[in-house]
Order: structure tokens, then C-alpha cells, then sequence
């Protein structure tokens, strides 16, 4: 690590070290499809372990292509090695409990939410319309993963000057790698299929980036249920945004915002007396949580590993947990929080309670009622979300047992 | 990269240091004009080249940087004769006397003006990629000899790791590298017949128009009308080769002995050896005015000039 760290300093490792290499990725030749890269790393190596050189029209664009791969190489690194750098600063996240949420009451598929071979398959091509075909699920889910398989494989530089040798091969009419014995057939394919993925990699980053859909990434949305609140990073690590939530307002405190928010909305000639930004303000978060809750509920113990780590530091002092006699309205459930998630979820889907969040919003801002629901629906809604504030909060603290929240 | 001395010997193990030298001219002459066409089966071969040689650049930026401080002794410490003997056949042809007894000094020179990043930039990478698929933006300036001050700085640092490996205790043969083939005029024995042919072919004038170019590069700064650096270094390969042939004549005459006349006429050239020539032609370049800085020591060396414009007379004479 502190090697590569040294000779990127020294040795001139990026290719192309502009100022704003952090763009690097858009300045590749491809926003579309990756169809051109791809096509042209298989001719590559096709005349890399052929006898034949490239056809004569390739040869003419081959410096520019492999120019294309060389920055993307250089993206990989440097998003690989941001993620090392990171990690030798805080080391690994602090204060994590890996075990929690320990869900008991009931069993998810234990593959559950990566989806069969032959469905990915079928999915994949539906999803991304023909632009990923290598990439594997938990890939797709975290980039991150194939960074280190790359890089473990063989050292950035390493990598460059293996294509140069390619390179060497494809304009080589006699020869092949492989009866050089440069390197074994089997050697050259993984070469191949890892230079494939980069490029796909660096396809769906940019989509990413972009705003593709939740539904489109990840396959426990759908078109029907997907989030709103939540922007990608939040979607991809629930507990973190959940102790967040509780970082500025304790269990009380927002107990007590929802007990005004909804007197408010079923008082009809009560008007919000408050800044109606703080109110909108907590339907967002109220929103976040639930969705936060969704994504917890529906993976299950089968959560990615990020989510055992976290990147927010916070520098202001923690909200006041609650203190051991608090009494918690879960009741029983107390001990195991997780499994009230099933029972809020049990009949209604995110869409449907952004409807019922939306018209608790609007009544309590006007002199107005809330349209489709009754009374009873609302009071329930209230009482169900008292309740989920309270699970929410009793798993971020059995996940966060001792999380430093404090950093110079 | 660990060890840069081991990259250092694998690559004289590849390549001896003649033909190094010569695909390392080749190479350079390839970027000045488009000869793709014709050279189809040799790119893999030039392309890995260049691969190698970008390692032992490499390489001797590690050694320069982590460069040992205590003086090893190999076990061939040469001797002063040995030393002149090799240069004298043009086996280290641009070394000068100091940068020989020394040769980690030609690796300071290397990298004293140009950082790493830059050789491989503007010259080593575009070496390689005119190579793979040439266009005109890769191309070298054709009315400037930078080139061939890149050229020789290059050869000058293979040279002196050629050298330094000894220094530091590796053991190279240097029997294999010593071939009896120059690196510009080819092996001697061919050299003689060459000569015949080419001077039935051309008049001496040609010859002397080829070595008139260069004088010109070296005396005048701003006329390049009629001139280009590919013509130069066409110019340069002919006078080089010219003069050997000559050389190798005069040391072994083909038939017995030479007529009174010649012998009386190469009297001047008898200590002249094959690397002096090569020394003395590469200077003539290399102290062009052309370079406003880098190269500002600038000889009058009309003496010489005179001598080697009788040198090629006097192929011309022989062979008649």
C-alpha cells in the first residue's frame, strides 16, 4: 500500500494527470453503450492469443483505445486507492456491531436479494439493456468489490505494461502470446474478462451518476416501490442514515414532533403555528426512515458487507439516548425491534405510505382535511409510526454500540 | 523493478549493444517519415523494443535515484587499454572519456535535463505508438535535430549501463556484444563490397554533397530550406558508412597491397579508427547551431572537416 503509494508519486503511474482527473471517467470516449470498447477488447484479444494482427482500420485506432483503457485503469486506481486511503486513516469503522440486526422470527432465502442465475441473466439484459454482460450482481451493488479483485490481481503499472505487451501481439502477424509463453490461455482470459468488467464498471458509474433508477439498480425495487427520499447513498447503507437520524433530535424529542405534526393534521382549524420548513423538514426525514426501514426489512440478515462500515464523522455532540426506563410503545417487540418492521410493511409498500406521509403534510400546513383517509386510518398511521421511530432507533443503537462520532 | 540491475542485464541479454543502438536509430528515423508500409513484419520486433527500453530507462532512473554510494568493483575492472580499444571500434560510440571511467555520470546527463515523465512523454511513448499506427501528430519536428540529441542521449545511457553492470559486480560478456558489426555500417566484411557498388553507382560528389549537409546543420542556425532532419540522418548513415567502408579498406586492403599513390594519400588516416569517425560526425551534429541551448559549445573544426572530405575522396580513389 504505501509502495503503490510512493511510486504514483514518483514514477508517473496516471496516465494522463490532469487537473481534473476526477472527471476522468466522463472524458472516455463512451456515455452510450459500451458496445465500442467492448467489441474492441475482444478483437484485442482475439488477435492477442491469434496468430493474426488486427485487422489494418483497428490498428489505425488502437493508441486511442488503449489510451481509453489506460484512463480508465487510472479511474479504478484512484477510486481504489481513495478507498485505501481511507481505510489506513480510520481503519476499520469503529464500534460496528456486524451482527446486528439479528432477525429470528422469520427466514429470508438465504441468497435472497441476488436472484438466481438463469433470472440475472434474463434481468440483466432487461435492466441495462445489453451494456453489462460480465459484471456479476454484487459488482453491480458495489463497485468496490471489483476495484480490489482488479488490483489484487496485479498492480496498476503492472497492468499498463501487460497491455502494452498485448499491444505488441496485435500488431504481430507470426506470434501469439500464448506460444511465447508470455503467458498461459487461461492467464490471457482472465486478463480478458477483468478488462471487460472495467469497462462496464466504469458504464454503470457514470449511469449512476446520471440518476439511474433505484429500480433499474438494485433488485429489491421495483417500479412500484422504489424510494424517493433517499438519494443512492443512502440506499446503499441504511443504518448509517438511520444514526444519523437520531445524531441531532433523541427518541423523545421526535416522538414529540410527530405528536404535534399530527395534531395539527387531524385538528382541521389548527393550523401549523411552527416554520413550515421544519415541518417539511421532518416529513423528509420521516419519509428517509421509512424507506431506510424497507431496505432493512427486505434484505434481511443478507445485508452487503459495506454496510458493516460507514464513512460520516460527525463533530457535534450526540442527542441524549433514551434512559433504561423509557417506556417504549413496541412493548414486547422491544428486544427485538427488527421484526416490527414485518408488521408495518405487512400491508402497505412505500408508495402507499409516501401517499399517507404526503397527506399528513398538506393537512397540517391548511385548513384542509386529508382526502381518501379516516380518522381511525390516520390515528393508526400515527401509532404504527411512533412505533417504527422507536424500532429505527433501537436497531441503529444495537448496530452502533460504541461508534465514534467525534473526529478531530 | 525491484532489482533494476537485473532489468539492466536481462535487457543486454536480449539485445547486444550493437543492435540495440541500431533499432534505437531506426526507431527514431521511423518517426520522421511515414515507411510503415514496408516495415509491416518488423513492428512486433521494433514495438518490443521500445517496450524494453522504456523498462531500462526505468530502470536507470531507480539505479540514479537509489544509485549505491560505496564503490563496488565487479570482477572485470577494465583496463585503460581495453577501454580504448572498444571505443576505437565504435562499440561505445558517443561516451566521452570521463562519462567511460564514470559511467553513472551518463546517467545523471540523462535525466539532467528531462525529468522521467517527460523522456517517456514526448519521446519514448511516441516512439512506440508511431510504431504501432503512425500519424502526423506523433511525428518528430523534421526541421530540428532535437532528435538526434534525444538519439544520443539515449545511446549514451545504454552505453554507460552497458558499462555500469560491471561496475557493479554483474557479470557480462562482453565477447558476445563485440561481434565485429557496427551499429550504423553493418559487419566489415560486407562493408568492402558495399563500398565497391556504391561507388560505381554515384559520383564522390554525392558522397561529399551527403557530408556537406552536415557541415551545413553544424555551421548555419536558420537556413533549413532544402534540408530536413530525415535527409540529415540519411546523410549521416551515408557518411558513417562511407568512411568505415574506407577505414576497413585501408587496414585490409583486399588485394595485398595498395598502389604507392593511395598508400601515400591515407598516410594522415593511419590512427584513425571507426569510432573516431563516428565520435568526430556525431559532434558535428550534436554542436549544431541549430540548438540555441543545451549545446553551445561550438569548434571550428576545419581542420578535421578537410581530412574527412579527403577520407571520402580517397573511397572513391580506391575503388577505381
Amino acid at each position: 500500500m504505501m509502495n503503490q503509494k510512493s511510486n504514483l508519486k514518483q514514477a508517473n503511474v496516471i496516465h494522463s494527470m490532469e487537473k481534473e482527473s476526477y472527471r476522468i471517467k466522463f472524458n472516455i470516449g463512451f456515455l452510450e453503450t459500451t458496445d465500442n470498447h467492448r467489441e474492441f477488447i475482444r478483437l484485442l484479444y482475439a488477435s492477442v492469443i491469434g496468430n493474426d494482427a488486427l485487422p489494418e482500420p483497428m490498428i489505425r485506432n488502437l493508441n486511442d483505445m488503449v489510451d481509453d483503457i489506460y484512463k480508465l485503469l487510472d479511474w479504478a486506481w484512484l477510486e481504489h486507492f481513495e478507498r485505501l486511503e481511507r481505510f489506513s486513516k480510520h481503519g476499520q469503522s469503529p464500534g460496528v456491531n456486524t451482527d446486528m440486526p439479528q432477525f429470528i422470527d422469520y427466514t429470508v432465502d438465504g441468497y435472497y436479494p441476488n436472484l438466481q442465475y438463469a433470472t440475472w441473466i434474463k434481468d440483466r439484459r432487461e435492466r441495462y439493456v445489453g451494456n453489462l454482460n460480465y459484471l456479476t450482481q454484487d459488482e453491480i451493488y458495489a463497485e468496490s468489490i471489483f476495484f480490489t479483485k482488479l488490483f489484487d490481481r496485479r498492480s496498476i503499472t503492472d497492468w499498463k505494461c501487460l497491455i502494452e505487451k498485448w499491444v505488441s501481439y496485435a500488431i504481430d502477424e507470426q506470434n501469439n502470446i500464448v506460444d511465447a509463453q508470455m503467458s498461459s490461455a487461461y492467464e490471457v482470459y482472465q486478463d480478458y474478462m477483468h478488462l471487460q468488467k472495467l469497462v462496464e464498471c466504469c458504464w454503470i458509474s457514470i449511469e449512476q451518476d446520471y440518476g439511474l433508477n433505484f429500480q433499474d439498480l438494485c433488485p429489491w425495487f421495483n417500479k412500484d416501490n422504489y424510494p424517493v427520499f433517499s438519494t443512492i447513498g443512502y440506499a446503499f447503507n441504511p443504518y448509517d442514515e438511520l444514526y444519523g437520524l437520531f445524531h441531532y433530535d433523541s427518541l423523545i424529542v421526535q416522538k414529540k414532533k410527530i405528536d404535534n405534526w399530527f395534531s395539527a393534521t387531524m385538528d382541521v382549524d389548527m393550523i401549523w403555528e411552527g416554520i413550515p420548513a421544519d415541518l417539511v423538514d421532518f416529513y423528509r426525514k420521516m419519509g428517509l426512515m421509512i424507506e431506510c426501514c424497507w431496505v432493512i426489512k427486505e434484505l434481511g440478515p443478507n445485508y452487503p458487507n459495506e454496510w458493516n462500515d460507514y464513512n460520516s464523522y460527525f463533530s457535534s455532540k450526540r442527542a441524549r439516548d433514551v434512559g433504561e426506563k423509557h417506556r417504549f410503545k413496541l412493548g414486547e417487540m422491544k428486544d427485538k425491534p427488527e421484526n416490527y418492521l414485518l408488521l408495518f410493511f405487512k400491508g402497505k409498500n412505500l408508495n402507499d405510505y409516501r401517499h399517507l406521509l404526503y397527506e399528513c403534510l398538506y393537512a397540517a400546513l391548511g385548513n384542509v382535511e386529508y382526502e381518501p383517509f379516516s380518522d381511525d386510518e390516520i390515528k393508526k398511521f400515527k401509532r404504527e409510526l411512533i412505533m417504527l421511530v422507536e424500532a429505527a432507533y433501537l436497531i441503529q443503537k444495537a448496530k452502533y454500540p460504541n461508534r465514534v462520532y467525534l473526529t478531530e | 523493478m525491484n532489482d533494476p540491475l537485473e532489468v539492466v542485464q536481462n535487457f543486454f541479454k536480449q539485445y547486444t549493444l550493437t543492435h540495440a543502438k541500431r533499432y534505437l536509430w531506426d526507431s527514431v528515423k521511423y518517426n520522421l517519415v511515414d515507411i510503415t508500409a514496408s516495415t509491416k513484419e518488423l513492428r512486433p520486433k521494433y514495438h518490443r523494443f521500445l517496450l524494453d527500453t522504456e523498462r531500462l530507462v526505468d530502470a536507470a532512473w531507480l539505479l540514479r535515484t537509489f544509485a549505491p554510494k560505496e564503490k563496488l568493483n565487479g570482477p572485470h575492472q577494465f583496463s585503460k587499454d581495453y577501454l580504448k580499444g572498444i571505443r576505437d571500434q565504435d562499440l561505445l560510440s558517443l561516451l566521452s572519456q570521463a562519462q567511460i571511467s564514470f559511467p553513472l555520470k551518463a546517467v545523471n546527463e540523462f535525466f539532467k535535463y528531462d525529468s522521467l515523465c517527460r523522456w517517456k512523454t514526448c519521446f519514448l511513448e511516441r516512439l512506440r505508438k508511431t510504431i504501432v499506427s503512425p500519424s502526423y501528430d506523433l511525428f518528430f519536428d523534421p526541421h530540428s535535430l532535437e532528435e538526434f540529441i534525444k538519439f544520443s542521449k539515449l545511446t549514451k545511457l545504454l552505453e554507460g549501463l552497458f558499462l555500469l553492470l560491471n561496475k557493479y559486480g554483474c557479470d557480462l560478456e562482453h565477447s558476445k556484444h563485440f561481434a565485429h558489426e557496427n551499429w550504423c555500417s553493418g559487419k566489415p566484411a560486407d562493408l568492402t563490397n558495399w563500398l565497391s557498388e556504391y561507388v560505381t553507382q554515384s559520383d564522390y560528389c554525392i558522397s561529399l554533397q551527403h557530408f556537406a549537409n552536415i557541415c551545413h546543420a553544424h555551421r548555419f542556425h536558420h537556413d533549413w530550406n532544402g534540408y530536413n532532419t530525415y535527409k540529415i540522418f540519411n546523410s549521416y548513415e551515408t557518411v558513417l558508412k562511407v568512411t568505415h567502408a574506407v577505414l576497413e579498406v585501408l587496414s585490409n586492403p583486399p588485394s595485398g597491397n595498395l598502389p604507392p599513390a593511395i598508400q601515400k594519400a591515407a598516410k594522415p588516416f593511419k590512427n584513425w579508427s571507426l569510432g573516431r569517425v563516428t565520435r568526430f560526425v556525431s559532434e558535428l551534429l550534436l554542436t549544431s547551431r541549430t540548438f540555441s541551448t543545451g549545446y553551445k559549445r561550438y569548434v571550428p573544426p576545419q581542420k578535421e572537416i578537410e581530412l574527412v572530405t579527403r577520407l571520402i575522396y580517397l573511397a572513391h580513389e580506391i575503388q577505381r
